[in-house]
């Protein structure tokens, strides 16, 4: 081994799992100290002690599992109840801070758990690089001269960096999932048509089948052109083992009676021949 | 897709319904944005696997090297280096792993990387020891492309095969010399003295004069105080050939790389053949299994040696093993690593199964699936036409004959699941003793003066049928040859005669219980052997090198037992 190399293994290195993991560990804390202090302050008229406690099983379950789907789930359940208690369903502020707040708390999240699961050893090593003579794994020769600090920095700007591209992508999807829904009005439809004496169907009723049918339409023009230009990329080794197995569809019923009796004589045959070994052997 | 999307896309899709029909605007709306975003992610996902993934180039260095050897050298140490690098910058997150064949043991480094931040090259490095003689394959890098939110998952192989040829390890002894003196002349390098009447320089006796003896010969001061004619007989000068007989059946390759019996024979046979080139003793060698036996004809020289160790080599790597039931293991270990080699073929868009009524049971189904699944990737594989497919399918000792080349092609040693070490009456032993018997019998029918022959074989396991081999011996040590036994043991060390405390736990026990039963193995096969005067010897360790070596001294010094100390 050269002697950068040796350098390099020697040297602790900030890896983006261990910045999460330190992240996520101290808004943990913050998140229960804070749960503590409220309940213990009794008479607080403010005190939502319930929704305190999800926020933070929310954090505490996310070092151990994935919780997405549990955060969209509870955002969801807000937003419809949400929308009732409106008096103008258009205007519902905390909704929007919602949505913005849940879809923010969904990246971070699945980006947190993808990195933990690869560098499940992220915690302890991370309280091992604190420790005096705390050694990581190897490292970049380049990344060997750099100090943990500055690594720390590096990979701060490039989560900020992540995060901000997220960001931007989930706005433009907002932007469109609002162009769509705004195509389409509540009360009324595109043509005019009264949907009641036309198809019988409420407007709101028509105005979900045919959103739902827009989407499905779409999805279904760019998932066959995404299948078509993938299927025009398969190996030669994939392409043959397709069409063996689109052959035997039709085939199959015939070669596997073929194939039974082979099989079903090739055994006879065995059990014979063990059975007039010894009567050979004894004469 | 991962379930983190599926879950995502159920939750959005059921939301978005919802959220339209009970004109909750801002659900429909947070529903319908989640959605678009897994379609984004998806679309930006499928980008990367069609336009980074093809443009990946993989080269790998050995010892740094940039041209691999071709052979590698058991026991030692290689530097392993796999560079992936790509003409353009590669986006997170990606997941490298070099496949690491069984017969490699990893001592620093990692064969696995994880691409966590945008680069054009990565480095795979570790440092790593050959564990036995063989075949060794590093087959390629196996690659796992993850969007940043783990919602979307695609598994690649990307090959680079590079196949070595791994030789056996060897140890050199010092030469063992008699502390007594008994030449008087050194002969050439590599001939020794025997016994018998010759041109040699050593007396041998003096006999009585007859006519037509040379006058040269006669030796006067002896004829004039007997008052007749003596004439000197003068010893014999011949190369001491070292005849190696190695066992290679089915007991002795069980095991993983390094621990079987094979791989311990191979050392003392290594180990012997380099002493007896270095004094200059011409070395051979009888290799034989349940396929037969090959002979490596006797030779000195260092070019001998190497051929020797080639041949070696060959016959320690693990050859077609015999048929086995298929079991659920092997399926199951065999599915994992097509799941390794060949991700894209268990794609179930491409490899799909047939649908048919029967079998009913749910866990029949899912077998037939399994077994669908791999027939199709063997087809592939190994180039078989449609009706040895269906072959696969239906018949299961076909399959797990395909799956039993598959894992030992791969380079998986033979030890379950490719083979079940406890049953068929594997260790009865009587075959292993046919093929010595043969084997010493036609070395004898071919031999020459002065060959000592070193027997190696699993002859613990077979100690009860050892009567079948003794003619073999009668017939060699009669004609004058020596005949050794290195025996070896499961756990590659001689057995302690030391009475020691009993071990408190369980594993402890049972390694004493195989202590104790070795012992008892070793001292009625000692008795049995000792009785027609072959020597035995236990193990792989030193003591059994230096006794075949104290052997050959013996034989090259003419004698027929030992007299003073071996230094």
């Amino acid at each position: 081994m050269t002697d950068s190399k040796r350098i390099a293994d020697s040297t602790p290195r900030v890896t983006p799992s261990r910045i999460w993991m330190c992240g996520w560990l101290a808004l943990t804390v913050i998140f229960a100290l804070l749960f503590v202090s409220q309940s213990m302050s009794v008479g607080n008229p403010d005190l939502n002690l319930a929704m305190n406690f999800i926020f933070l099983a929310v954090f505490v379950l996310t070092l151990r599992f994935w919780t997405g789907a549990l955060v969209f789930a509870f955002c969801q359940a807000e937003l419809l109840f949400g929308d009732f208690r409106s008096a103008d369903p258009a205007i519902y502020p905390d909704g929007w801070i919602l949505t913005g707040l849940s879809f923010l708390l969904i990246v971070v999240i699945s980006t947190f758990r993808t990195l933990q699961e690869r560098d499940s050893a992220a915690a302890y090593r991370l309280l091992r690089s604190w420790l005096p003579a705390g050694n990581q794994n190897s490292a970049t020769k380049e990344e060997a001269v750099e100090s943990p600090v500055d690594q720390a920095t590096a990979e701060a700007g490039r989560l900020v960096r992540q995060l901000l591209r997220a960001g931007v992508l989930l706005l433009a999807c907002g932007i469109a999932a609002w162009l769509i829904l705004d195509l389409f009005p509540t009360r009324r439809t595109v043509t005019g048509l009264n949907t009641i004496s036309t198809y019988r169907l409420r407007p709101a009723g028509h105005r979900m089948i045919v959103v739902g049918l827009t989407i499905f339409t779409v999805f279904l023009i760019a998932w066959t052109l995404i299948n078509e230009l993938t299927w025009r990329r398969i190996t030669r080794g994939q392409s043959r083992v397709y069409l063996s197995s689109v052959m035997l569809k039709t085939l199959l019923p015939d070669l596997r009676m073929v194939i039974r009796k082979r099989v079903k004589l090739r055994r006879r045959r065995r059990s014979k021949t063990k059975l007039a070994t010894p009567t050979e052997s004894e004469d | 897709m991962t379930f983190r999307a599926r879950w995502l896309a159920l939750l959005a899709v059921a939301g978005g319904l919802a959220g339209i029909f009970v004109q909750a605007h801002t659900l429909a709306f947070a529903s319908l944005t989640m959605l678009l975003w897994l379609a984004a992610q998806w679309a930006i996902f499928q980008k990367r696997l069609w336009f980074e993934v093809p443009q990946f180039t993989i080269r790998r260095t050995i010892n740094d090297q940039a041209e691999p050897p071709s052979r590698l050298w058991a026991g030692r140490h290689i530097d392993v280096s796999t560079t992936i690098g790509s003409i353009s910058r590669v986006s997170p997150l990606l997941f490298f792993r070099d496949c690491v064949p069984e017969n490699l043991l990893i001592k620093s480094g990692s064969a696995n990387f994880d691409l966590l931040d945008g680069s054009q090259e990565v480095q795979i490095s570790f440092r790593a020891q050959v564990i036995g003689a063989g075949e060794l394959t590093l087959p390629g890098v196996r690659l796992v492309v993850t969007d940043p939110f783990g919602f979307f998952e695609a598994h690649r192989f990307l090959p680079l095969s590079h196949t070595f040829k791994v030789m056996p390890a060897y140890s050199t002894i010092g030469e063992i010399r008699p502390v007594v003196k008994r030449i008087n002349s050194i002969p050439l390098h590599g001939i020794h003295r025997l016994k018998r009447s010759g041109p040699g320089a050593e007396l041998l006796e003096l006999r009585e004069y007859v006519p037509g003896d040379p006058p040269k010969s006669i030796a006067w001061k002896a004829s004039a105080r007997r008052e007749n004619l003596m004439t000197r007989q003068y010893e014999s000068e011949v190369p001491v050939r070292v005849r190696m007989f190695l066992d290679g059946s089915i007991s002795t390759r069980m095991g993983g790389y390094g621990a079987r019996l094979i791989d311990q024979m191979i050392y003392v046979a290594a180990s012997i053949a380099r002493s007896a080139t270095n004094i200059g003793d011409p070395v051979g060698a009888t290799l034989f299994d349940e396929r037969g036996h090959v002979r490596v004809a006797t030779g000195g020289g260092e070019r001998k040696f190497y051929q020797l160790l080639d041949a070696l080599a060959d016959f320690a790597d693990t050859p077609k093993p015999p048929r086995h039931k298929l079991t659920k293991l092997m399926l199951a270990a065999a599915l994992r690593l097509a799941g390794e080699r060949h991700p894209e073929l268990l794609d179930p868009r491409v490899n799909r199964v047939p649908f048919t009524i029967f079998p009913l049971s749910p866990w029949k189904r899912a077998r037939f699936f399994q077994q669908t699944t791999i027939a199709h990737v063997l087809a592939e594989r190994y180039d078989l036409p449609p009706t040895k497919l269906v072959e696969l399918m239906y018949d299961e000792m076909f399959l797990a004959e395909y799956l039993q080349r598959f894992l030992l092609d791969s380079g998986i040693a033979w030890m379950d699941p490719l083979i079940s070490p406890r049953d068929r009456g594997f260790h009865d032993g009587l075959a292993t003793m046919e093929m010595l018997s043969k084997a010493l019998t036609e070395a004898v029918a071919t031999a020459q003066d002065n060959e000592v022959y070193v027997v190696m074989a699993n002859l613990l396991e077979c100690s009860t049928n050892i009567s079948q081999l003794m003619p073999a011996v009668r017939t060699a040590l009669s004609r004058h040859h020596r005949v050794v036994f290195v025996v070896p043991t499961p756990n590659f060390k001689r057995p302690s005669t030391k009475s020691e405390e009993l071990p408190k736990d369980a594993e402890g026990l049972l390694e004493r219980a195989e202590e104790i039963r070795t012992r008892e193995l070793q001292s009625r096969l000692q008795q049995a052997l000792h009785r027609v005067g072959a020597r035995v010897a236990l193990s792989g360790e030193k003591q059994a090198l230096e006794m075949v070596l104290a052997e050959t001294a013996l034989t090259r010094s003419g004698r027929s037992a030992r007299a003073g100390g071996m230094a």
